[in-house]
């Protein structure tokens, strides 16, 4: 059954489908977690909440629609709203690539074999991109989001993770090329 | 803790949340409600910053402050003091409020903030200007004048106010001497200072322009009885 035929079952009235669905998602929000806290049981708890949340708000789930944009949008909520009590204060700063308009940036050809490398790369080095690009790079290389879905978890315009993206591959290739100086 | 374990737990806490009774799954009526309502909200703020930029645009006619950018740069400087920022910036203010609800939605939140404002801009303008064929802001300052009109009265009889301070004059044109008018004071305070001003025409403007009767927008520098005009206009009956 599909996450989104799960969905549907749990729109209904049916708790059932909830149990699995939990167990489809709560590693992929644990590691999608790991880039906001760094404590295995604050990240519980909030995957905790998420899952909550979810159950409350189910029947405003578009289920023509997939479900994994859905519930990362509120697990991405969750995290900020408890980065930001953590921090007392805004996650980032304003945000200047949401003000102005970018072209609109397709998904690149990268094959998967481009992928992969990157991966590799972004596991020993993802700390050191900005927490701003962390986010949108976790989204796309380990969650394997598309550009439009990445789109809506964030709130931002589909150029702004384009531009974002572009800018991550480059504070990192800048960070390899140091390292490898 | 290994994953399971962290995966049973998480299950059974959300479960034992569940079963608690006190988290229960909203209907659909409540999502749609709330969206409805999203959507009212976000039509009153539009239609309430479209009527205040058409009151702003009202009151520029109304009060013949357009005409001071015809005067050159005295004229200009007098059109930016008079000009009511305080309404724009309540205008503003709404535009950002609109831009910030439309962000709850998909065709908000997936342009850029420059392009969402511009077009709620836009937007506002466009209904604004459609508000500008109505007799409702005409309407508006009747009552006001009758001090029918609560809430906004005060806003609207600030319209027609004195700017003699910045040198601007209202009156009708009671006499035409040689190179002058007299137009009656119109400062609406019914003081001693009531009476007449005669009005020196700057260059270039002629008295055969003008005729006893007509009302006249004056920009200049006043002396005792006496205004030397840098510019002169005519008002249209309803101004």
């Amino acid at each position: 059954m599909t996450d989104e035929q799960l969905a549907r079952l749990v729109q209904d009235g049916d708790h059932a489908p909830l149990a699995e669905l939990m167990e489809r998602y709560t590693p992929k929000l644990m590691r999608y977690g790991h880039r906001f806290l760094s404590s295995d049981d604050d990240i519980a708890d909030v995957v905790q909440d998420v899952f909550v949340a979810a159950y409350q708000n189910i029947r405003d789930f578009d289920s023509t629609r997939r479900f994994s944009p859905w519930i990362y949008r509120i697990a991405h909520n969750a995290f900020v709203d408890t980065l930001r009590r953590q921090a007392k204060g805004p996650v980032y700063g304003l945000d200047f690539d949401r003000v102005v308009p970018h072209l609109i940036y397709e998904d690149p050809a990268e094959d998967e074999k481009e992928k992969e490398e990157m991966r590799v790369l972004l596991e020993k080095h993802l700390d050191e991109l900005s927490p701003l690009y962390r986010e949108i790079v976790d989204l796309y290389y380990f969650e394997d989001f598309k550009y439009e879905d990445i789109a809506d978890i964030l709130r931002v315009p589909i150029g702004t993770v384009g531009i974002r993206l572009s800018r991550a591959r480059q504070q990192l290739k800048r960070a390899f090329e140091q390292i490898e100086l | 803790m290994n994953d399971e374990n962290i995966q049973q737990k998480i299950q059974q806490k959300v479960f034992e949340r569940l079963t608690r009774g006190n988290v229960t799954m909203r209907s659909r009526a409540y999502f749609v409600g709330r969206a409805a309502l999203a959507i009212l909200v976000m039509l009153v703020v539009l239609a309430l910053s479209a009527y205040v930029l058409s009151f702003i645009m009202f009151s520029i006619h109304e009060s013949g402050e357009q005409f001071l950018l015809g005067f050159g740069e005295r004229g200009l400087t007098a059109f930016l003091k008079l000009f009511p920022w305080g309404t724009l910036i309540v205008d503003i203010a709404l535009i950002f409020f609109l831009e910030w609800l439309l962000q709850s939605f998909k065709f908000g939140y997936r342009f850029s903030l420059v392009a969402v404002f511009w077009a709620v801009v836009l937007a506002s303008m466009i209904i604004a200007a459609l508000i500008g064929l109505t007799p409702i802001h005409n309407d508006f300052l009747e009552m006001a004048d009758r001090g029918d009109l609560p809430v906004v009265g005060e806003m609207y009889e600030s319209v027609r106010g004195s700017h003699e301070e910045q040198g601007v004059f209202r009156g009708t044109i009671v006499a035409i001497q040689g190179d002058t008018i007299t137009i009656t004071h119109e400062d609406g305070d019914h003081d001693t200072d009531d009476g007449t001003r005669t009005v020196t025409l700057p260059s270039g403007y002629s008295t055969t322009t003008f005729s006893v009767g007509e009302r006249v927008y004056v920009f200049g520098t006043q002396g005792s009885t006496t205004i030397q005009a840098y510019g002169v206009d005519h008002l249209s009956p309803d101004q």
